[in-house]
């Protein structure tokens, strides 16, 4: 579910952007940076400080598109990926240089801690948490696209950008609202991500490689595609690590390199 | 209305407009003719903001748009209909001519100009649920005038409405493209179809290679012998 929000995030900002932000998990890990700080050392109350870590890095989104990554919407992939990989590497430096290059794990919030049985065996109640937190989301995101004004001008502009700014869409302003969404979306697999994850410089990089290949499988740009491939990934990693514990990874770029070869565009593409 | 004064556009070292000018009064049917790569849909865009001149200024209401970004020049009241009509194919009917309202607009001014767009185009209000993608090359014209229409434009800029389509949705067009200046919409068509344009337009200007080699009242033009000779076949 962590990597649903990613690839959520990941595939909208390609989608309507037309831009492949490498730079995506490196909010992840912005996201869970902050929850840490906001939940486990300021002890601000959990809800808050999830609320807090998307506001921040939402802000730092905005900068970002503002600044930078505005001027790249006509360039070539290869130049897309060289500045977006360049933040990778300043957001993990900055973040060593500020929290320290040791991984660190915050406390569990209490309400959350425990275990629910399920057909015999113990589930923690935090995995259901992030379950349900992550198909609330999923349903939050398609009523914003389906069925709000801010969703139809999103949807025309991906389709047609030049179209859409004709017919009076300020797509600079519109873009800047995607990308600092899609920050968000991100900031939140980070953030409720801390308590069972741990808390390091470079786990961005981890996450973004495997939620790329979501992408990839559901279809570039689509938001469906990467719940499923979500899913797909999911399942196939925590049977990997059950049953061939050395292939993990090997397994899911198999499952993509079949999908790109049966069908290129990936399972949702057009 | 709007004033176009000595605009030039290049495409990189192409030079594709040469000191064009022209403008549009209130209330009129201004047509530009000329035969297809002779600068017309630049125009059009040059005028609606999606490229900008590099000399030249083109001023609307008194006011200078030639480096407002295209989003403000429709809210100043110019819609662009484009060549090849580019509407969004996986919006629905309906949805499609929402996105032409303008923020500005008020709830009930756009549910007035919507009835008045079913109207025109009895059509879309049939097929309102339907993907604009799915309709036929008539109907995704009248989908594009439509939204063109939503945002209640002081001057509807139409590229080609007739283009790929069949002679009687052409006639269905432009007797649209009639009725809309009666009630008062000012209008600057480009197109290929000089007959049918001229037949429409009050006033016209040819366009040949990025210039303007000829303008005047539209029904002298249609007299004209250089004009018959090259647009009209005869």
């Amino acid at each position: 579910m962590y990597l649903w929000l990613l690839a959520a995030g990941l595939t909208l900002v390609f989608g309507v952007l037309g831009v492949l932000n490498f730079a995506h998990g490196s909010l992840f890990m912005l996201g869970a940076y902050a929850a840490f700080t906001f939940y486990g050392k300021l002890n601000i109350n959990f809800g808050l400080s999830i609320l807090l870590s998307l506001i921040s890095v939402g802000i730092i989104g905005a900068i970002l598109e503002r600044f930078f990554i505005r001027r790249i919407y006509d360039l070539d992939l290869p130049y897309q990926l060289i500045l977006t990989f360049g933040f990778i590497l300043i957001f993990d430096d900055l973040v060593k240089m500020v929290w320290g290059g040791v991984a660190m794990i915050p406390p569990m919030p209490g309400f959350l801690e425990g275990n629910l049985t399920v057909l015999g065996r113990p589930y923690p109640f935090y995995n259901i948490f992030i379950i349900f937190a992550g198909l609330a989301v999923a349903l939050v995101l398609w009523l914003i696209l389906e069925k709000t004004w801010w969703g139809r001008m999103i949807r025309a502009s991906a389709s047609d950008r030049e179209m859409a700014g004709a017919i009076g869409i300020n797509i600079p302003f519109l873009f800047t609202t995607v990308f600092v969404l899609s920050a968000m979306l991100a900031a939140l697999g980070g953030a409720l991500g801390t308590p069972v994850r741990v808390v390091a410089p470079g786990i961005g990089t981890a996450m973004i490689i495997q939620a790329f290949v979501i992408t990839v499988i559901g279809g570039l740009g689509n938001l469906k595609g990467a719940f499923v491939g979500a899913l797909i990934v999911g399942i196939l990693t925590s049977f990997g690590i059950l049953l061939f514990p050395i292939f993990e990874l090997f397994i899911i770029f198999v499952v993509m390199a079949i999908v790109l070869m049966v069908k290129p565009e990936g399972l949702f593409g057009k | 209305m709007l004033e176009v004064k000595q605009i030039s556009v290049s495409y990189g070292l192409a030079p594709a407009l040469w000191e064009v000018s022209l403008s549009v009064r209130d209330g009129k049917i201004v047509a530009i003719v000329g035969s297809n790569g002779a600068g017309k849909s630049t125009l059009m865009k040059a005028i609606s903001g999606l490229i900008h001149p590099g000399e030249g200024t083109i001023e609307f209401d008194q006011r200078r748009i030639d480096h407002l970004p295209p989003h403000q020049v429709a809210r100043m009241g110019i819609a662009h209909v484009p060549e090849g009509r580019r509407i969004f194919p996986h919006l629905t009917v309906i949805e499609n001519l929402k996105m032409g309202v303008l923020p500005i607009k008020g709830q009930k001014r756009a549910q007035e100009i919507l009835n008045n767009v079913f109207n025109l185009f009895p059509i879309l209000a049939e097929r309102q649920r339907q993907l604009g993608g799915t309709l036929s090359g008539g109907q995704q014209q009248m989908l594009a005038i439509g939204r063109g229409l939503m945002s209640d434009p002081k001057i509807l800029l139409l590229d080609e409405p007739s283009l790929g389509l069949a002679p009687i949705i052409v006639d269905m067009v432009f007797e649209v493209i009639t009725r809309l200046n009666s009630q008062g919409q000012t209008i600057l068509l480009v197109e290929q179809n000089a007959f049918l344009s001229l037949e429409v337009a009050q006033y016209a200007y040819v366009l040949e290679v990025g210039r303007i080699v000829l303008e005047g009242e539209a029904t002298k033009l249609i007299d004209d012998p250089h004009i018959k000779k090259a647009y009209l076949g005869e």
